[in-house]
């Protein structure tokens, strides 16, 4: 099974010498579902950040479909997060003046695709997600699940390799948590890679895998199943 | 609002910066205009207005222009002129009041002709004689007549009654003096008079006659009510040298001829028209550079303006930033963003300036005398608008690049 991350000894350092991750190592394959949790302020986001190339790293190795980080130019890791990676946040992070089409659409226009096609495109997540009747409204005309939900199509719309959710259910009460939950794990069960950052270890027991995080540090064994 | 500012500014300047395009554009257009009819060859030699006679020059006289004509036949034209105001005029029936003779010699057609001659005009013949004949000029009138004058109504009473009445061949009392009707000069409507063009000289309106100089110096006189005066004093002297090389060779000619015939006394001056145009030209375009400082200064605040607006908007929207950084915008996209905004609302700036300006310049010429002072050139517009985009790109391009070199991850932490 190819590898979509491999990680080697992560290390991030904040300011002189605040170490937000300590050398952290695991591998995830394609396909995987992999819950990180941890305590606040354990280094989950960050993990995510880097995973996602929005951050660097300050020492070790990643590699991103096989590719070294650390040796691709600013440019190259926007083209990168472009065309490979799906974020989901936790304050949904829509965009409240367009509507929830152009919202999805957003992903696609950077990719350069006609205006037509990311519509189509983007009108196909949002039925599948069962959000078609709503792709003209605003944002903030909708519910928080159904806000998550527009924020899962959105990334979903490059067609990612990699799905990174930091606490995707986090701003939801435990039953939309549960429906968006369920809805990753349908799209794990269409083949989708995905790392969710997570709180609730209910949900984390769900995942195939989990990554447990204390000060920097994995504290289980990162390449063994949980179940 | 505070973007509704900056566009108002904008569009202020970019107005101000086309007034001024606008109108060096018709004062060289004028000037073009009105050196094509004067040729490249002319003076003017005039008598100095306020000169203190040493008693020893009797001033500019005809003798003067002829002893330049004499002097140096090849000049193109010599052309003498003297005007007076005469009193109470008749001609078949009609009679009013003030009368304008301009008395010349039969060079004057050389000079800025424009008309349409019925009947003759003067002859060597009736220099000579001093004979009573005169052509008079009939007022061109206007094609379409601006609204102001409608209002006003300076229309004379002579010239209406010319409309309707051919006075060619009939004879004319003027100050108690007869005249008979030679020739009438039809003057082109307004609009198509380039004379208008050049030294922006008064157009009277009413009863208005060319006469032999001498017939002038007979009978008309130097002043109205004066006594006749026989010195032969003149106004000016027209001299055409019929090309632009030897008008600097002549200017010279002329001062040392004049100069020896008027015992050393400079009571006259000698102008080229084209300098005479440049002068006038240089004044103009002073004004105008005042006008296009006031809007390149209106268009630097608008700047400014954009340049505030574009930072409070990226400041309002550093969240957004990370988000779409986060979905994939590179930081050239941001960057693009802010600045394409930045130059839309330039662009729209621009085009009220040109609205508000074409505006203005049409409300200016209908309330003013001048008319065609200011012209437009599709490129004026052009330039105008591209002054506005160009100032939303120069004073976005900062703010955005500040936006674009945001960390995504603080970005996107932003509250």
């Amino acid at each position: 099974m190819s590898h979509v991350v491999q990680c080697r000894e992560l290390q991030k350092i904040y300011g002189r010498d605040f170490a937000a991750l300590r050398g952290i190592s695991f591998d995830i394959a394609a396909g995987e579902m992999i819950a990180v949790v941890g305590p606040s302020g354990c280094g989950k986001s960050t993990l995510l950040n880097i995973l996602g190339l929005l951050d660097h790293l300050t020492s070790g190795s990643y590699l991103l479909m096989g590719e070294e980080s650390l040796r691709l130019s600013e440019s190259k890791r926007t083209l990168w997060r472009r065309r490979h990676i799906g974020f989901v946040f936790q304050a949904f992070n829509l965009l409240p003046r367009l509507s929830t089409l152009e919202n999805v659409m957003l992903p696609l226009s950077y990719l350069g695709q006609s205006r037509a096609r990311s519509k189509s495109r983007a009108g196909e997540l949002l039925d599948m997600l069962g959000l078609g009747l709503k792709s003209q409204t605003t944002p903030l005309e909708l519910s928080g699940g159904e806000r998550q939900r527009v924020g899962i199509a959105r990334a979903l719309a490059n067609d990612p390799d990699l799905i990174l959710a930091d606490e995707p259910t986090g701003n939801l009460d435990s039953k939309t948590g549960a429906d968006i939950w369920r809805i990753f794990e349908e799209l794990h069960q269409k083949g989708r890679t995905i790392v969710i950052v997570t709180h609730d270890p209910a949900l984390a027991a769900k995942a195939g895998r989990v990554l447990r995080i204390q000060d920097g540090q994995i504290v289980a064994n990162p390449n063994r199943r949980t179940s | 609002m505070r973007s509704f500012l900056s566009f108002l500014t904008v569009a202020i300047g970019v107005a101000a910066l086309l007034y001024t395009f606008a109108m060096t554009e018709g004062q060289n257009q004028r000037m073009k205009r009105a050196m094509e009819l004067t040729g490249p060859g002319r003076l003017v030699i005039s008598a100095k207005r306020d000169y203190q006679s040493q008693g020893l020059s009797t001033g500019l006289t005809y003798d003067d222009a002829r002893a330049i004509r004499e002097a140096y036949p090849g000049l193109f034209m010599v052309s003498p002129e003297q005007q007076a105001w005469a009193g109470r005029f008749q001609v078949d029936g009609f009679e009013d009041k003030r009368f304008q003779f301009i008395g010349v010699t039969p060079e004057w057609a050389k000079r800025d002709w424009v008309y349409e001659l019925r009947g003759r005009f003067l002859r060597w013949e009736d220099v000579s004689h001093a004979a009573r004949v005169c052509v008079l000029i009939e007022p061109g009138g206007w094609l379409k007549k601006p609204a102001w004058l409608k209002f006003f109504g300076m229309d004379n009473p002579f010239t209406i009654w010319m409309k309707r009445h051919d006075i060619l061949g009939k004879t004319m009392v003027i100050s108690g003096e007869t005249y008979f009707v030679a020739g009438i000069l039809q003057e082109p409507p307004r609009e198509k008079d380039p004379r208008w063009y050049g030294r922006g000289r008064g157009f009277y309106l009413g009863g208005r006659g060319i006469i032999p100089i001498t017939t002038f110096f007979k009978f008309v006189g130097n002043r109205q009510g004066r006594v006749v005066d026989n010195l032969g004093k003149i106004d000016e002297i027209s001299v055409d040298t019929g090309q632009e090389k030897t008008l600097a060779l002549y200017e010279r000619r002329l001062r040392s001829l004049l100069l020896a015939r008027h015992r050393g006394e400079e009571d006259f001056e000698i102008r080229a028209y084209a300098e005479m145009y440049a002068e006038q030209m240089a004044e103009q375009k002073k004004a105008a550079l005042a006008i296009m400082v006031m809007g390149a200064v209106c268009v630097l605040a608008g700047g400014i303006g954009i340049m505030n607006v574009t930072l409070a908007t990226i400041y309002s929207r550093i969240r957004e930033i990370g988000i779409r950084r986060a979905v994939g915008a590179s930081r050239r996209d941001i960057l693009l963003q802010f600045v394409i905004e930045a130059m839309l609302l330039g662009f729209l700036g621009g085009l009220a300036g040109v609205g508000l300006g074409v505006a203005g310049i049409n409300w200016f010429l209908k309330g003013v005398r001048w008319m065609e002072i200011a012209t437009f050139e599709w490129h004026h517009f052009a330039l105008a608008l591209l002054i506005s985009i160009g100032t939303g790109f120069i004073f976005s391009v900062y703010p955005a690049w500040i936006a674009a070199k945001l960390d995504p991850v603080e970005a996107l932490r932003y509250e």
